[in-house]
């Protein structure tokens, strides 16, 4: 019986990898995006390795409590289609946004009438990557896939090989870009059942500054699974700020990665967010490759229902004297699931190095789960390294502090989670990111403190 | 007019029962002092009054203006106008100060049906009290205790005092660590709230915060009874003499013998 049952499932596997094999090929042949040959050689080389460590080993200390086996199972995965964009009615009326340099895709693909008009300037350019990598005299995207090249995620080297379309920005040499830039990736009901790859490329030249904003909305509440991959390159002494906000649907799941190479000098700071999808993976990837870089990510894992969110890093010190921190902090409720897994890695000769991790969590009710596993590897002898993960409730003390002071328990309790969400967005600097997370974090505070029947806030934008 | 009524009061903490039997009164315009050595019951007596949920009330009475205050919740109570200055301030890490203070001064004037306080006002009121003692706008800025030198907690505990101006306040040992300078910011915000109006119970191992606040009656609390009550003179007594003298004229407690 029990090699019947393991012939089944590895029929199943291969079953599944034969839909995957057709997918790619059938995409291939089409060759509707006139990739150039080198990324061409990247998307085969991207699906090998998803072949190769799809579907991934669930029992893994990094996919406890995300959920991952049920994704596996959802008819998605059996039967893989991704849409192509000739096929996209571009009619998302739904979405405005305030932003006026902003980039727009739907379902993975561009909408122009969405979008703030292209830029392509010596300075600074907005555009979706279709475009640039359609015309061969246009040598930036190159870093496309580089970055994301080795991982070992078979989500992220899925979205290599099968991209449609994504947002290309590039910032050039001492440019300081005051307004905040917007890419926004929406769902619709028109991705049902459907896998849906984002991509992002940030290229900011040496010297340089920049605040980018990243949404991912579901505004429809089909089934979907959202791959998307974002690429940061961050240029000598450049200056980045990078706020992520994703809100999903009930059915949808999102699993994204995000890679950031940092020169020396740079500075990179960024938040990440999800809610409201039946579950969430955020896989984080800093490479510090230059000496005296600085990297800042906060984060949120949150969770409603029976939804799961999670969060995962891996912050390599590969050149001396860089400092990295983190802080995530992690607020779940009802039956919900929660997942940090994040490792620090510095390497040998990576002296001086100084690196924090922290995680918190307060679990809202007594069936929330969180598991965190903040993990250091040192391989050099003069650093200052530190780990921290505290789970608890909401502090009896800080609240009887508040009563006491005649303030409602309902609104101390308010007061107190406020606190714990908003202390994300300190690191943050420009004021425009700050508007953006306020009000991601308002609509999400007023959802925890919602009666169970006006739970359904609408906490998109 | 009674501002506190105490009555056979029993209190009890993880099973263990503290205070055994208690009875004070205190009048408006009075002071009182409760002195005790360690472990003797004071804190459990600030903090059973104010609510802290994990003293169990095992039986007794207590009454704030004629009102049963255990029927209430802490923040019932304040609004009803007592106040616990803590032993401990607690730091609350992301909440700003003069926001939580606002907050806290709205929501007691909301329930006196007094018009709430707009920002502006609120922060002309704040300045003034702060600067009395001797608190920077930059505290005022900060988390909730977050980081605050020990004095610096006190002094927050007593602007509170002010801001509030509480029918009963209730002051769990806020003299202790403080140097003399601080000592006495204390004891003139403490003099400066007195009325014939309200009450205050201080809560104090020494009698150096007695020589700036003098009290109208003191106490003394051992082993969760009060073994003596009298004038000013009591605190100046146990300095001299410590709480012994007191002790070793106690009748040894009688054990109940099980037959």
């Amino acid at each position: 019986m029990q090699d019947l049952l393991r012939h089944e499932a590895i029929n199943v596997t291969r079953h599944f990898k034969q839909n995957w094999l057709h997918l790619f090929h059938s995409y291939e042949t089409n060759s509707q995006l006139n990739d150039p040959p080198w990324l061409l050689k990247r998307r085969r080389s991207a699906f090998a390795r998803f072949l190769k460590s799809f579907p991934p080993e669930t029992k893994h200390e990094r996919y406890k409590n995300t959920g991952i086996n049920e994704l596996l199972e959802t008819q998605i995965i059996s039967q893989p289609r991704v849409l192509t964009c000739d096929k996209i009615k571009l009619t998302s009326d739904d979405y405005s946004s305030s932003g006026a340099l902003r980039i727009v895709f739907v379902n993975g693909c561009y909408n122009a009438e969405l979008s703030s008009e292209c830029l392509n300037t010596q300075g600074l350019s907005i555009l979706p990557l279709k475009r640039t990598l359609s015309s061969n005299q246009y040598e930036k995207p190159i870093w496309l896939g580089l970055n994301s090249a080795k991982d070992e995620n078979p989500f992220s080297q899925l979205n290599t090989a099968l991209f449609n379309d994504g947002a290309f920005i590039f910032v050039g040499e001492g440019e300081k870009v005051e307004q905040p830039i917007e890419a926004v990736f929406l769902t619709t009901a028109e991705a049902e059942n459907s896998i849906v790859l984002p991509r992002l490329l940030v290229v900011v030249s040496a010297r340089s500054s920049i605040s980018i904003i990243e949404k991912h909305i579901s505004i429809s509440d089909a089934p979907v699974i959202e791959i998307p991959v974002t690429e940061i390159i961050a240029g000598e002494h450049s200056n980045i700020e990078h706020v992520r906000i994703s809100v999903g649907s009930v059915l949808s799941w999102q699993i994204g990665s995000l890679f950031v190479n940092q020169n020396s000098n740079s500075t990179v700071r960024l938040n990440i967010n999800s809610a409201r999808y039946k579950g969430s993976i955020v896989s984080v990837s800093d490479k510090l490759l230059g000496e005296n870089a600085s990297l800042n990510i906060n984060g949120l894992i949150n969770g409603f229902d029976h939804e799961y969110n999670s969060a995962h890093t891996l912050i390599e010190h590969i050149a001396p004297q860089c400092s990295s921190h983190q802080l995530f902090h992690s607020l779940l409720t009802d039956n919900s699931r929660g997942n940090y897994y994040g490792t620090i890695q510095v390497h040998p000769n990576s002296q001086k190095t100084i690196s924090k991790q922290t995680v918190r969590t307060i679990l809202l009710s007594a069936q929330a789960s969180m598991y965190a596993s903040p993990r250091l590897m040192i391989n050099a002898d003069d650093v200052k390294c530190s780990h921290a993960a505290t789970v608890g409730q909401i502090s009896s003390d800080a609240l009887f502090y508040l009563r006491s002071r005649g303030i409602a328990e309902k609104a101390a309790k308010q007061m107190l989670i406020e606190s714990f969400i908003t202390q994300l967005k300190e690191d943050i600097h420009s004021p425009g990111l700050i508007a953006e997370l306020s009000k991601f974090h308002d609509k999400l505070i007023q959802k925890f403190f919602a009666n169970d029947n006006d739970r359904k806030v609408n906490i998109q934008n | 007019m009674k501002i506190l009524t105490i009555e056979k009061l029993e209190v009890g903490v993880a099973g263990k029962k503290i205070l055994k039997g208690l009875d004070i009164e205190i009048n408006s315009g009075e002071l009182h002092a409760i002195m005790g050595p360690n472990g003797s019951g004071k804190s459990t007596l600030a903090n059973a009054l104010a609510g802290y949920p994990a003293f169990t009330i095992i039986s007794g009475t207590a009454k704030l203006k004629g009102k049963d205050l255990f029927s209430m919740s802490p923040e019932q109570r304040a609004r009803e106008g007592l106040f616990l200055a803590f032993q401990y301030p607690i730091e609350i890490q992301g909440v700003n100060t003069a926001y939580f203070l606002k907050a806290a001064l709205n929501e007691q004037r909301k329930y006196r049906n007094l018009e709430e306080i707009d920002a502006f006002e609120f922060l002309e009121i704040l300045k003034s009290k702060a600067s009395k003692l001797g608190i920077s706008d930059n505290l005022l800025n900060r988390s909730i205790n977050y980081g605050f030198s020990g004095g610096e907690k006190k002094r927050l505990e007593m602007l509170q005092l002010l801001l509030l101006s509480p029918d009963l306040a209730i002051l769990d040992e806020t003299d202790s660590g403080l140097d003399i300078d601080s000592l006495k910011v204390i004891a003139d915000a403490i003099n400066s709230v007195r009325s014939s109006e309200n009450a205050q119970l201080v809560i104090t191992h020494y009698q150096r915060l007695l020589d700036y606040v003098v009290p109208d009656r003191v106490h003394v609390l051992y082993k969760g009874r009060i073994i003596k009550s009298d004038g000013p003179e009591l605190a100046k007594e146990i300095e001299k003499r410590g709480y012994d003298y007191l002790i070793n004229d106690l009748q040894p407690e009688i054990e109940p013998v099980n037959t």
